[in-house]
């Protein structure tokens, strides 16, 4: 009985651990002078090594709707993200069904920026901004981040 | 009539009869596509002003610019201006930029398909589009390191604006774009809207909050 205990506790205690270390990033998109759009992303960032990213793209249609998005923490050139450099989620999102969308959200700088596939043609910059972690309710804006 | 006069009489009439012909033959209209010269049709186009909806950006009524190499687009209170050629894209809001090494997804496809095969072929189809009446070209784009994309680009080409296309489609795979350019005009735009700064500098934005500041680079000792 006393093992078992042991064991069970050495269990909680390892997914307590291990949900620690779980990040978690929750916010609403806002432009670079920091007004808000009304969608935003909530991206757990998880895994050993801890560079696995799951999540939602909330609100995405402005009126309640979401998307499941993915992805992998990685090092991405400054001349490729928003002020910012190093690290980033990079974030794949269905959103525009045949058109591949990827967020980068560098969480040191608070920066995201959005690229969209050219078919072959290459990447191109959709649009770009700032976020503040914890904000996900704060959705003010009346237009989707790649609204444009 | 001796019998030299004879002959030339003879033959002059056999070559009027051919030259006839050949004549009709060449005024017959014809409904096969006309293969035109393997440039870029898009490349022609290096002075212009415009009103773009659609594209892989899904602008709606976004004005363009275009002067030489340099595209810009303006948004509420920021521009961007992307080059062709280098393919970077400086976004300017006030006295603050930032830079990317890829164009602003609004410039597409006036800045893609550089180092591609073009294949053009012109129809006898026309419409209009927004009161412009317009030839309609087929082009095809293949990259030249022998990828296997095929890239399908349908173009409607507005006769009282020199060919401009005021409409654009593009079918890569399963990925269908379509843009539409109102309010075009052919008048070269003031060179002062493609201003930006040579270098932006990193750093933090209005709106951003308990966000760190990109730290410099480590002086060489």
């Amino acid at each position: 009985m006393k093992k078992m205990l042991l064991v069970l506790a050495l269990v909680a205690v390892f997914s307590l651990s291990a949900s620690a270390k779980t990040s978690v990033y929750s916010f609403t998109f806002r432009d670079t002078a920091g007004n808000a759009y009304c969608d935003g992303l909530t991206l757990y960032l998880y895994g050993t090594p801890k560079t696995l990213v799951d999540g939602t793209h909330n609100n995405d249609n402005c009126a309640g709707a979401f998307t499941g998005v993915n992805g992998f923490k990685g090092s991405v050139s400054y001349l490729y993200q928003y002020n910012g450099t190093g690290a980033v989620l990079m974030v794949s999102d269905p959103i525009l069904a045949s058109t591949g969308v990827m967020w980068l959200v560098n969480t040191t700088y608070s920066n995201w920026t959005a690229w969209e596939s050219g078919a072959g043609a290459g990447e191109f910059v959709v649009t770009y901004g700032t976020f503040v972690n914890g904000t996900a309710a704060d959705k003010k804006g009346t237009k989707a981040a790649l609204g444009r | 009539m001796g019998p030299h006069s004879l002959r030339f009489t003879l033959l002059s009439c056999i070559l009027a009869v051919a030259s006839c012909l050949q004549a009709q033959t060449q005024g017959k209209v014809t409904s096969e596509p006309v293969h035109l010269d393997n440039q870029n049709p898009l490349v022609g186009f290096k002075h212009f002003s415009a009103n773009v909806t659609g594209g892989i950006a899904h602008d709606h009524d976004r004005k363009i610019y275009r002067s030489g190499d340099l595209m810009r687009l303006d948004f509420e209170d920021s521009y961007r201006v992307s080059d062709l050629v280098t393919l970077h894209m400086w976004g300017v809001t006030g006295n603050k930029c930032v830079e990317f090494s890829r164009p602003d997804a609004g410039t597409f496809p006036f800045s893609a398909y550089h180092d591609f095969k073009v294949e053009r072929s012109a129809t006898q189809e026309e419409e209009m589009i927004d009161g412009h009446a317009c030839k309609i070209e087929n082009v095809t784009f293949t990259p030249a390191d022998g990828r296997p994309l095929v890239v399908k680009m349908k173009l409607w080409e507005a006769k009282d604006l020199e060919g401009f296309p005021v409409r654009i489609d593009v079918e890569a795979g399963n990925q269908k774009f379509s843009s539409t350019y109102t309010n075009v005009s052919l008048k070269a735009p003031d060179p002062g809207l493609f201003k930006h700064p040579v270098k932006c500098t990193p750093g933090a934005q209005p709106g951003q909050s308990g966000t760190a500041k990109i730290a410099p680079a480590p002086e060489k000792k």
